[in-house]
């Protein structure tokens, strides 16, 4: 009866049919599960309040924490800081720019001159106003991130913290 | 008993004479005896990683702790760690030059193809355990590398930013990071590993087994080779792993100024990313490891005459030969100009810093549920260096800490409190380390040279000498919080002199002076004071803060909690104490 050259092919297929469905039915969901953090849906950037505006020098840059509830795939710290910002106050403007370096995401300090931001990691200058510095090596494709401020009524600044893919000409949004 | 029992239920003996007796096909060489050894390393880390395995939590609040638990507090766990490291950095070593050696012997000729890209599989694999594995201790050496490593991935076009998201878990590196790559380090790398290496040893078994091969005998021609190249290895690891700590820096903290470098074995890449305009970098990131694996999986397909003499096989040795060298030599350059980078150096010792304040903390205190990064946030030396950086030393300098440009506009506070320091106020209170460049410059006079007036000057009489070491040593006795009456000379030196212009004990000859109380001058009390508003007579007067004072002291009991203020004062005086003016 095994020796049935018919049978035995007819039997193969089944095995081999019915194990690979069988595991593709389990093996579907399963990949599913792996890939659910990377399909997270991106929440809305809230307004975070940062400091006073009279806690800001005129034209002074000021690297602060952005402090909110930090949601890190399954546990929730209640305010953490979550990143950090630079501020430039003009006037009664504030303009804020995304510490994290557009180029490959290092942290973003003030140069020694004070007059211009710098990123270690990869040695890229930007101006005070975020722009890749002219004449000083940059890798990054983009200056700096700007981010929406706004001074509320009781003089404090709110910034919308956002992040951003890093390395591409254009600022997209990440989730 | 045991060795016939287990030879009738499993035939070990028939495995092992099948290996041993089956011819080597196209003879013994040294290539397949590195193949053999970067097998053995890669066993080696498998061996350890168990042992390391056992003892990890994969998740932020634990991954650090974890391994600082391995590293520091289990019996041998640093030694653990460290073999796994070794083994698994020779087994990137090895691997690589395994694949030059069989390129050089053109070992991909013949039905040999899948065993040369089972290898090449398996050099890449040594090296995506190392990518996968640096993170797992959640350290900032680990975190920023994996971060940068996961950025650069994203540049690939297309599917890069999936390929991230899905490394990552999302946009941020978290939880969700550590669970993916704990189980690819672990499981599905491992797995996929034992996978290739059963379809390498069948693709040899079957070979062998075919009649028309012939040759000596595995045993008497390879074996001896293999165990040579393992037992080098294996010294190697030990001595190497031995000698060189496999690191934990201080804890991953996303928020802190780290100087991210490549590791050693991607400084290749690292220099040429460097090299090439920003615009290329993304075409640089995915197109060299994809040129490389097309390189390798195109070498059997082209180079496939088993008869090709040397000279004809000569453009893919040099090839092989030139990517091999410019790896080695693009790495040595990438290791040497960071190792003399004084940037880097100084980077290097800040970070020092908090990786040796992690350690002490951790075992002096422990690490709380939380984890480590909690625990470091929560360290109150920590965040009152974090204190003084933020509020003081954008004017103020103390210790390493100072001005970013380095220019005072307030006084240097080494040795604040101290005789000396008084002694300083008293000589030239307008030195640029003292008053020089705050808006009091000017407001106090030398007791030792004469006033630049040349009126005033001729009326000059420096102060003796032993009166302003009598005021010094009474100050810096206030300091201290001595006990009321603690130097009656030096009192009563202070009502004579000083309080024309200073407050001492509330009362003043001149009210509308600016000039500070004295009584418990630099104490603990006065110094809290100071930093919670200076405008209270308790040190200053309220006049102090006015806005025509460009550049005064601000108040911080508005911006900061008490307990803060608290902190950066006691902080401000165990600093000053323990430094030299």
């Amino acid at each position: 009866m095994a020796s049935d050259p018919s049978r035995r092919r007819a039997l193969t297929v089944l095995a081999g049919a019915g194990a690979t469905g069988a595991l593709a039915v389990v093996a579907i969901p399963a990949a599913r599960l792996a890939a659910a953090p990377a399909s997270g849906a991106s929440p809305g950037a809230a307004w975070l309040p940062v400091l006073k505006l009279s806690e800001l020098a005129e034209g002074v840059p000021t690297r602060v924490k952005v402090i909110a509830d930090q949601k890190d795939g399954y546990t929730v710290a209640h305010q953490q800081p979550l990143g950090l910002v630079w501020l430039l106050r003009q006037g009664q403007e504030v303009r804020a720019y995304s510490a994290t370096c557009p180029h490959l995401g290092c942290t973003i300090d003030l140069a020694p001159d004070g007059k211009h931001y710098f990123c270690p990691c990869h040695s890229s200058w930007f101006d005070l106003d975020g722009k890749k510095s002219e004449g000083k090596t940059n890798k990054s494709l983009r200056g700096m991130d700007a981010l929406a401020t706004r001074i509320t009524t009781d003089k404090h600044v709110e910034v919308q913290f956002q992040r951003f893919q890093v390395g591409s000409e254009t600022a997209e949004v990440l989730g | 008993v045991i060795g016939p029992w287990i030879a009738s239920r499993l035939g070990l003996d028939e495995v092992i004479d099948g290996w041993f007796d089956a011819p080597v096909v196209g003879g013994p060489s040294w290539a397949r005896a590195f193949s053999a050894a970067t097998l053995f390393a890669m066993a080696l880390a498998g061996v350890t990683g168990l042992g390391l395995g056992a003892v990890y939590s994969p998740g932020q609040a634990g991954a650090w702790a974890s391994v600082f638990f391995s590293e520091f507090v289990l019996s041998g766990g640093w030694l653990v760690r460290s073999l796994h490291m070794m083994s698994a950095e020779a087994s990137i070593v090895l691997g690589a030059t395994t694949l030059l050696l069989w390129v050089v012997e053109g070992r991909y000729r013949g039905r040999r193809d899948l065993a040369f890209w089972c290898q090449a599989l398996v050099a890449a694999l040594a090296f995506v355990f190392c990518i996968t594995g640096n993170p797992l201790r959640w350290d900032n050496r680990g975190y920023f590398g994996f971060s940068t490593e996961a950025n650069i991935a994203a540049e690939v076009p297309l599917v890069g930013r999936y390929v991230r998201a899905l490394l990552v878990g999302g946009s941020s590196l978290g939880n969700w990071t550590l669970a993916r790559l704990y189980s690819l380090h672990t499981m599905l790398l491992p797995l996929a590993a034992a996978a290739i290496v059963a379809i390498w040893h069948r693709t040899g078994r079957r070979h062998a087994a075919d009649a028309s091969v012939s040759g000596p005998t595995y045993a008497e021609s390879q074996l001896p080779r293999d165990l040579l190249a393992c037992a080098a290895t294996f010294v190697g690891i030990l001595v190497l792993g031995y000698l060189e700590r496999a690191p934990l820096e201080a804890p991953a903290d996303p928020l802190g100024s780290y100087n991210a470098r490549p590791e050693w074995y991607f400084q290749s890449l690292y220099v040429i990313r460097n090299a090439v305009p920003p615009k290329l970098q993304g075409l640089i990131a995915s197109s060299l490891p994809g040129v490389l694996a097309a390189g390798l999986v195109a070498l059997p397909l082209l180079d496939r005459d088993p008869q090709a003499t040397l000279k004809k096989r000569a453009p893919f040795l040099a090839v092989g030969l030139l990517t091999y060298l410019g790896a080695v030599g693009l790495t040595l350059v990438g290791v040497i100009s960071d190792r003399n980078n004084p940037d880097l150096k100084h980077a290097h010792i800040s970070q020092s810093h908090f990786d040796q304040r992690a350690v002490q903390i951790a075992k002096v205190n422990g690490i709380p549920p939380a984890g480590a990064l909690a625990m470091m946030r929560e360290d109150p030396v920590l965040h009152a260096e974090e204190l003084f950086h933020d509020k003081c030393a954008s004017c103020h300098k103390l210790g390493d800490q100072a001005p970013a440009d380095g220019k005072l506009a307030a006084p240097r506070l080494d040795g604040w409190g101290s005789e000396a320091w008084v002694m300083a106020v008293l000589e030239d209170p307008d030195a640029p380390d003292l008053f020089g460049n705050t808006p009091y410059k000017g407001k106090m006079p030398s007791y030792t040279k004469p006033p630049a007036d040349p009126q005033a000057a001729k009326d000059f009489k420096p102060m003796p000498a032993e009166q302003r070491q009598a005021i010094a040593r009474f100050l810096a006795g206030e300091a201290k919080g001595a006990p009321k009456g603690h130097d009656p000379d030096g009192e009563k030196l202070v009502k004579q002199r000083c309080t024309s212009c200073h407050l001492y004990q509330g009362e003043t000859d001149d009210p509308q002076n600016l000039a500070p109380e004295l009584s418990g001058w630099g104490n603990l009390a006065w110094t809290r004071a100071q930093i919670a508003n200076p405008g209270t007579n308790a040190t200053y007067r309220p006049a102090s803060l006015a806005a025509s004072l460009e550049g005064h002291m601000p108040r911080y009991d508005q911006d900061m909690p008490a307990h803060d203020v608290d902190l950066l004062t006691r902080f401000l005086l165990h600093r000053a104490a323990r430094s030299k003016r």
